[in-house]
């Protein structure tokens, strides 16, 4: 083939042009650490980094709503635990005053002391929401009025948050079921001080079992939660996993291999290098250099 | 005598002959990097006898100055030159696009479409905050503002398709007027006879230039009639042109090219007007009609959640965003409620009538992932838009690089036909060097000769 200056001047500089090119693309590679710059380099595995990425997003928005009620539950164990402790020494105080010789008026007093303490512990607050309210975090449930009669004025929703696309994670318990479920420890609390007053040992004993029950009311409701925390627990771990899974696609998926990246670079350089050099001695070659 | 006069004739004939091929290998090198120029070569023959003598011929006789050019190669070039400036232009716009849509570099719409999603499980958890309601808020104007800006940046990528598109118009009838002129020169000068190889190097670089912005197609008639039509519309013939024009009378307001009073829009096959055709009637618009349909089904998904979900107040029936009646610039047209964008107590976190529980902000936010949309969930949908996208980039850079290593290819193939060699034309003049030397040499031995006989006579 007849070959002119022109020819080897274009392929020289055509293969310079595209060995730069490719330096570039490399060397951006190796600069933001991935091995994929746009959806056009691979629009297949750019779609798989956009799921990957999503279900990410997703799984740590599951895991926020997990450790948000996580913490709620935890919160509230310890109040039922409180709430638990008062109700047993209202139990110990009417089981006092029934066995013992003293004027069974004088235990009342502790009694109302508790009961209001009681509506206290029953209002708890986390982050400035009522717990036993039901879905109502903004009403204190437990109302007391003038005459000393306590009302729920929560309502008896189960909250609830997602923690997985097909699972949920209750985060409360209604103050409805707290000392279980249509029990009023208020109203039985109530009896059971105007019972100590007019000392009659047989009343007392009477208004007792309310008083149990409102405390089994209460370990059960506490049961529930320490499962509720269970679940929680196994959920977020089994979270992490996941997301350590995921994260691992996308790494494989997303990251520049830095060995073969810095390779290939090195290989675009030294063929710049002898195109350059090959370049620079072809334009020198002239026969007007031998004449004469 | 008359011997010695046809050695004197032959060897002026024979200078004469050489200067002339010195002047065409000084033109060549004058001409190496002149774009469309082709090598000349000077054709030369015996003379023929003059006398009655023995035939010995009288020297040479230069007969004519031809070009060397393979004209099936010079069409193909000129139709690859037409399809990879298509190509290249047709690439640079779609990386363009793809930018809009770049999650790997977080320039693409992933981040403000799972936060707006994202937002609805935050108020989940707090549904009587107004801080995450106000997030609610300002995710959703985010994603809404994320449609707008690309709906808006891709209807202006149409607009300044078309726009440059027209501006070319000027600069495509100018060449063909050149290029009609030329035609006409040359098929003067060539029925007079005369080589009109310089005007055709001039017309061939004319024509290439014009198969950048329009692809046409050449035809030259024995007679040297010579046409370029685009399509089978004829654009250039008897040294006349039929000028471009543009009207708007097509849908949706853009131009459409005209030659004479033929629509030729659909005809261009390749050259920048067909990249811009293509990018504001092709690519564009199926990318705006994938983010209308996404908008648009976001929109009515969470509306139809929100609206007969319960609010703060107990109250129910109120969109999340303006309703859409269709997609049709649904990215364009997204907006929240004015009603939601002003009172963050009116976004419906509620399933129950009370207002308070967090089931409805927790069924918005299950819309990431809830097969309802047409692509699957609403991200599947997403990516689906951004695999288009990338995928048509992908297509038009193999094209490129397709046509330009044939551009390449053909450009040597042609240098190396038509294509100047310096080397080559050194060794010309060397050699046209020596023939006038000798020639020289000769009419002085002739000289001599004529001494030898004069000096006889003087004696």
């Amino acid at each position: 083939m007849r070959v002119t200056e022109s020819m080897a001047m274009r392929d020289f500089l055509r293969s310079v042009a595209g060995t730069q090119e490719k330096m570039l693309e490399a060397q951006n590679k190796v600069s933001t650490g991935r091995g994929i710059l746009r959806p056009s380099d691979n629009p297949r595995e750019v779609s798989d980094i956009i799921r990957l990425n999503a279900d990410k997003i997703e799984v740590s928005q599951y895991a926020r709503n997990v450790e948000f009620g996580r913490s709620r539950l935890e919160f509230t164990d310890t109040a039922l635990a409180s709430l638990q402790g008062m109700v047993e020494r209202v139990r110990f105080l009417a089981l006092s005053a029934i066995g013992s010789s003293i004027d069974s008026d004088s235990f009342s007093v502790e009694v109302e002391g508790l009961r209001d303490q009681i509506v206290g512990s029953a209002n708890a607050a986390f982050q400035g929401r009522f717990i036993f309210g039901g879905s109502d975090g903004e009403t204190p449930p437990f109302q007391k009025d003038a005459a000393g009669v306590v009302t729920y004025k929560g309502n008896s929703d189960v909250v609830k948050v997602q923690t997985g696309r097909a699972s949920t994670l209750q985060t409360q318990i209604p103050g409805s079921e707290l000392f279980g479920t249509g029990n009023d420890v208020f109203k039985s609390m109530t009896d059971l001080i105007a019972a100590m007053k007019s000392g009659v040992k047989s009343d007392i004993d009477a208004k007792l079992k309310p008083i149990v029950s409102a405390w089994e009311g209460l370990s059960l409701s506490r049961s529930r939660v320490g499962s509720l925390i269970n679940v929680a627990d196994s959920a977020s771990q089994e979270m992490t996993a996941l997301s350590l899974a995921r994260e691992k696609n996308l790494v494989d998926l997303e990251s520049a291999d830095l060995t073969e990246t810095l390779s290939e670079f090195q290989s675009y350089q030294s063929a710049l290098q002898s195109t350059l050099a090959v370049g620079a001695r072809i334009s020198q070659l002239s026969l007007l250099d031998y004449l004469r | 005598m008359s011997g010695v006069a046809s050695i004197m004739n032959s060897a002026l004939r024979s200078m004469e002959t050489a200067t002339q091929a010195l002047a065409v290998a000084s033109n060549n090198i004058a001409n190496e990097g002149t774009p469309g120029y082709a090598r000349q070569r000077l054709i030369v023959q015996p003379a023929p006898n003059e006398g009655d003598m023995m035939l010995t011929g009288s020297g040479v006789e230069a007969v004519r100055i031809e070009a060397i050019r393979d004209l099936l190669l010079e069409n193909r070039l000129r139709d690859e030159i037409s399809s990879e400036t298509s190509s290249d232009l047709l690439h640079s716009k779609l990386r363009d696009v793809e930018i809009l849509f770049n999650d790997i570099a977080e320039t693409g719409m992933l981040g403000v479409i799972t936060e707006f999603f994202n937002s609805f499980h935050d108020l989940a958890l707090d549904p009587a905050s107004i801080n995450a309601r106000e997030q609610v808020q300002t995710a959703a104007e985010n994603l809404a503002q994320s449609f707008q800006t690309r709906g808006d940046q891709l209807r202006q990528m149409q607009t300044v398709a078309d726009k440059d598109l027209v501006s070319y118009l000027e600069n495509i009838n100018s060449l063909a007027k050149r290029i009609a002129g030329l035609a006409k020169d040359i098929q003067v000068q060539e029925v007079g006879g005369q080589n009109a190889n310089s005007l055709r190097n001039q017309r061939t670089a004319l024509v290439n230039e014009l198969s950048q912005y329009i692809g046409v197609n050449e035809l030259e008639g024995a007679d040297g009639n010579y046409r370029l039509s685009i399509g089978s519309t004829l654009f250039v013939f008897d040294g006349q042109t039929v000028p471009l024009t543009w009207d708007t009378s097509a849908t949706g307001g853009f131009v459409s090219v005209k030659l004479g009073s033929v629509d030729v829009s659909s005809t261009v096959t390749s050259g920048r007007v067909f990249a811009q055709q293509q990018i504001r009637d092709k690519f564009v618009p199926d990318y705006i009609s994938k983010l209308d349909q996404l908008a648009y089904e976001i929109t009515t998904e969470v509306n139809a959640i929100h609206s007969v979900s319960y609010d703060r107040s107990g109250n129910t029936g109120v969109n999340f965003f303006d309703p859409l009646a269709s997609a049709s610039s649904a990215a364009r047209l997204i907006k929240l409620n004015s009603a939601i964008s002003t009172d963050p107590t009116k976004i419906a976190a509620a399933k129950l009538v009370a207002g308070t529980d967090n089931q409805a902000a927790t069924d918005i936010g299950n819309l990431t992932h809830k097969q309802v949309f047409t692509g699957g969930s609403v991200i599947d949908q997403y990516r689906s838009l951004v695999f288009t996208i990338g995928n048509d980039t992908t297509n038009v850079g193999g094209e490129l690089d397709h046509h330009a290593a044939l551009l390449h290819q053909l450009r040597n193939r042609r240098d190396s036909i038509s294509g100047v060699s310096a080397d080559e034309e050194t060794m010309d003049i060397l050699r046209f060097q020596r023939a006038y030397q000798a020639s020289a040499s000769l009419i002085r031995i002739v000289d001599e000769l004529l001494q030898t006989i004069l000096s006889m006579v003087v004696r």
